[in-house]
C-alpha cells in the first residue's frame, strides 16, 4: 500500500507583470494583468513504504515545489495528495508529525543557540518523551559523530557539520517520511560518504520511507533502486535506475590497450552488427557497442584474432549522460 | 476515503503544545539576552524621550498646576510610564515574519507541528520575559530623566497590573497583524513604518487621548492601539478622563478578542497565500 499517492498534481504561481516604458513601474503597480506560470504540471506517482526515491531533474523543474506541496507547506492549485492517508496541507500539524525535512541549502536549526538547544526544542516541538529522545539522541549521536559540537553555537560550526545537525534533527522523532533535499550539496567527499552512509542506515533500520533529490548522480547511484525525473514540471521517467540506463543509454564503451607490433600493423577492422569504433591509434582501440544486439565476447574475440591485446575494459554509462541524454530527447518531444 | 476530524488550530492545540509553546519561549529568552546591548541602548533612548517630552509637557502647562483636570504631576506621571510601557511591550513578531520570509526559512516554521501564530506568540511571551531583567536598568532611567511616582490608589495598581497584561496581548496581536501582511506584499518596510508612526501617535504615549484635537481623538477611540498605552497609564494615574476603571478595562479586554478573531481570518488567508521565496 502506497504512503504517498499524487494524482494529477498542479502548481501554478501567479505574479503581477512588469510593464516596460515610461512610467513602467508606476503602470506596474496599478495594473491587474499577471503572468502564471506552471511551476508542476500534471505529475502523478505514488511511493511504497520505506522505498527511496531518486526526485530528479535539473534547476527549476519543480522539485522542490513538489516537496513543498508533500510537505504541506504550499497548497497544490489542482490535483490530490495524499500523504499517510492525509492531505498535508489540510492536516497540516499531523501531517508535521509524520515528516523530516532537511534541505541542504538551508538550516532547521536555530543559528545563534547551542546544537543541543535546537535538538532539545525540536524533541518538544515534535512531542517526544524524555525517555525516547535520550534513546534517540544517543543513537544519533553515535551514527553521525555529532557528540563534539553539541555545546557550539550553529552558525560556529562547518557545513558538514551543521548538515549532521540537521539529519539528527530531522530524525529525532523518527518520522515515517524524510525529505531530503540536496543532502549532500556543498560538502566534501568525507562528509558526502557520511551523509549518504546515514541516509541508507535510516532507510535499512527504521524503514523510513525517503524522497531524495539531489544533483549528485553519485547520491543516487548510491543509494535509490527507484528514480522520477521530471522536466518542466512534468514527469519524464519514473522506474528503476538500470531500467532508465537501458532504455536511454543502451551503448556500453569497450576501451582496448593493443600490443604494439614490431611494423606499423594494419588497423583493427570490424563487421559486427552492433559495433561502432569510435577512435584507433596503433596502442588503443575505443569503441562502443550494444550488449542486447552482441555479446562482449564476440567483440573481443573479433579483435584478437588481429592483434595482441594487452588491456581491456568495459566503461559503464554513467547516470550524468544519461540525463543529459533525457533532457535533450525531452525538449525534442516538447 | 473518509473525511477525517482535522485538528484545527484552536484551544485544543494550544493544550497540546504547552510544553512546546514554554520551550519556544525560553528559548527566546536566551536570544534575547544576547541581545541586551540593544536594549540598553533602547532604555537610553526612551530616557531622552521622556526628558524631552517632560520639557515639552512643563513648558505647555506654564504656572498652571491643573489643565482639565489633569495635574502637571499626573501628566508627568503619564508621559513616563507610557514610555517606560512603549519599551517593553513592542514585540518584534513583524520583524520576525519578515526575516523568516526574506530567507526562506518560514518554510520550516510552517512544517511545524505548531502552528505558527502559536509559535509566534511563544516567541514574544520569551523576549519579554527577556527585557524584564532590564527594568534595573530602565526603572533608574525613568527615575531621572522623568517622574516617576507609584499609582494613584492601591485599586489602580491593581487595575494597571490586570490592564497591562492586555496591553502586552493587544501589542503582540496588532503586531502579529502587520507581520502577517508580509505573507502577501513580501516587502513591508513602508508599510511598518507608517504602523510605527500611526501607532506611536494612536497609543497615546506622546499625548493623552485627553488633550487631543476632537479630530484625532475621535478617530484614535474607535482604534485598537489606544489599549497598548493610553488604557493602562491612564488607569496608573487615577483615570483623569473615564473616572472609573470597569469600561476602560472592558473596552480593552475587548478589543484583545476582537483581534483574535482578525488573526484567525488573516491567518487562514494567509496560509493559502504562502510563497516560499527561493528554492
Amino acid at each position: 500500500m502506497p504512503i504517498i499517492q499524487v494524482d494529477h498534481l498542479v502548481k501554478e504561481f501567479q505574479r503581477p507583470k512588469r510593464i516596460e516604458g515610461a512610467f513602467g513601474g508606476l503602470r506596474s503597480l496599478v495594473t491587474r494583468q499577471s503572468i502564471t506560470t506552471r511551476a508542476v504540471n500534471d505529475v502523478s506517482f505514488s511511493i511504497d513504504r520505506g522505498e527511496l526515491v531518486g526526485y530528479l531533474g535539473s534547476n527549476g523543474a519543480g522539485k522542490s515545489t513538489t516537496i513543498k506541496m508533500l510537505s504541506g507547506i504550499l497548497v497544490p492549485s489542482g490535483g490530490e495528495i495524499l500523504v499517510d492517508g492525509r492531505v498535508p496541507w489540510r492536516d497540516r500539524e499531523m501531517n508535521a508529525l509524520n515528516i523530516g525535512v532537511v534541505f541542504g541549502q538551508r538550516t532547521q536549526l536555530w543559528w545563534d543557540l547551542p546544537l543541543m538547544d535546537s535538538l532539545k526544542l525540536i524533541g518538544k516541538l515534535y512531542r517526544v518523551e524524555p525517555e525516547r529522545f535520550r534513546k534517540n539522541l544517543d543513537r544519533l549521536v553515535d551514527q553521525l559523530g555529532i557528540g563534539g559540537f553539541l555545546q557550539t553555537p550553529v552558525r560556529q560550526l562547518s557545513l558538514g557539520q551543521r548538515m549532521r545537525g540537521d539529519l539528527a534533527a530531522a530524525m529525532l522523532y523518527e518520522p515515517r517520511i524524510l525529505y531530503l533535499d540536496e543532502p549532500t550539496v556543498g560538502l566534501d567527499v568525507v562528509a558526502k560518504e557520511r551523509t549518504r552512509q546515514f541516509v541508507e542506515e535510516v532507510n535499512r533500520e527504521l524503514g523510513t520511507t525517503i524522497i531524495l533529490t539531489t544533483h549528485d548522480l553519485a547520491d543516487v547511484e548510491r543509494l535509490c533502486k527507484r528514480i522520477i525525473f521530471i522536466d518542466k514540471g512534468t514527469v519524464l521517467y519514473d522506474g528503476s535506475v538500470s531500467e532508465l540506463k537501458r532504455r536511454y543509454a543502451p551503448w556500453r564503451v569497450l576501451d582496448i590497450t593493443l600490443q604494439p607490433g614490431d611494423d606499423p600493423a594494419p588497423p583493427v577492422s570490424l563487421h559486427l552488427d552492433g559495433v561502432e569504433i569510435d577512435e584507433q591509434t596503433d596502442t588503443r582501440l575505443l569503441l562502443h557497442f550494444d550488449p542486447e544486439r552482441i555479446a562482449v565476447t564476440d567483440i573481443i574475440t573479433a579483435v584478437i584474432g588481429q592483434r595482441a591485446v594487452s588491456d581491456i575494459s568495459i566503461i559503464e554509462p554513467d547516470l550524468e549522460g544519461v540525463v543529459r541524454e533525457i533532457v535533450e530527447q525531452g525538449e525534442v518531444h516538447a | 476515503m473518509s473525511a477525517q476530524a482535522a485538528p484545527r488550530g484552536g484551544l485544543g492545540s494550544l493544550s497540546r503544545n504547552r510544553e512546546a509553546i514554554l520551550e519556544v519561549a525560553r528559548m527566546t529568552v536566551r536570544r534575547a539576552y544576547m541581545y541586551r546591548i540593544n536594549v540598553v541602548m533602547g532604555i537610553v533612548l526612551t530616557g531622552i524621550t521622556i526628558y524631552l517630552l517632560t520639557i515639552l509637557w512643563k513648558a505647555a502647562y506654564g504656572d498652571r498646576t491643573e489643565v482639565d483636570g489633569v495635574s502637571i504631576q499626573q501628566m508627568l506621571v503619564y508621559l513616563t510610564i507610557a514610555n517606560l510601557q512603549l519599551r517593553f511591550l513592542t514585540p518584534e513578531v513583524d520583524q520576525e515574519i519578515e526575516e523568516r520570509i526574506r530567507e526562506g526559512q518560514i518554510g520550516f516554521d510552517l512544517n511545524r507541528p505548531l502552528p505558527y501564530p502559536f509559535q509566534l506568540v511563544a516567541g514574544a511571551l520569551g523576549q519579554m520575559v527577556g527585557l524584564l531583567p532590564m527594568l534595573a536598568v530602565a526603572l533608574p532611567v525613568a527615575f531621572i530623566f522623568g517622574e516617576l511616582r507609584p499609582p494613584a490608589t492601591v485599586e489602580a495598581g491593581i487595575a494597571y497590573v490586570a490592564s497591562l497584561a492586555i496591553a502586552w496581548i493587544v501589542a503582540v496581536e496588532l503586531n502579529m497583524i502587520i507581520g502577517l501582511v508580509g505573507f502577501w506584499t513580501l516587502e513591508m518596510t513602508g508599510f511598518k513604518m507608517m504602523y510605527r508612526l500611526i501607532g506611536n501617535f494612536a497609543t497615546g504615549a506622546l499625548i493623552p487621548l485627553w488633550f487631543m484635537p476632537d479630530l484625532f481623538r475621535n478617530i484614535v477611540q474607535v482604534l485598537p492601539f489606544q489599549a497598548i498605552a493610553y488604557i493602562p497609564v491612564s488607569i496608573y494615574v487615577g483615570n483623569p478622563a473615564m473616572g472609573s476603571n470597569g469600561p476602560a478595562l472592558l473596552l480593552q479586554a475587548g478589543w484583545a478578542v476582537v483581534l483574535v478573531f482578525v488573526i484567525r481570518l488573516i491567518w487562514s488567508r494567509a496560509y493559502r497565500q504562502t510563497v516560499i521565496q527561493g528554492g
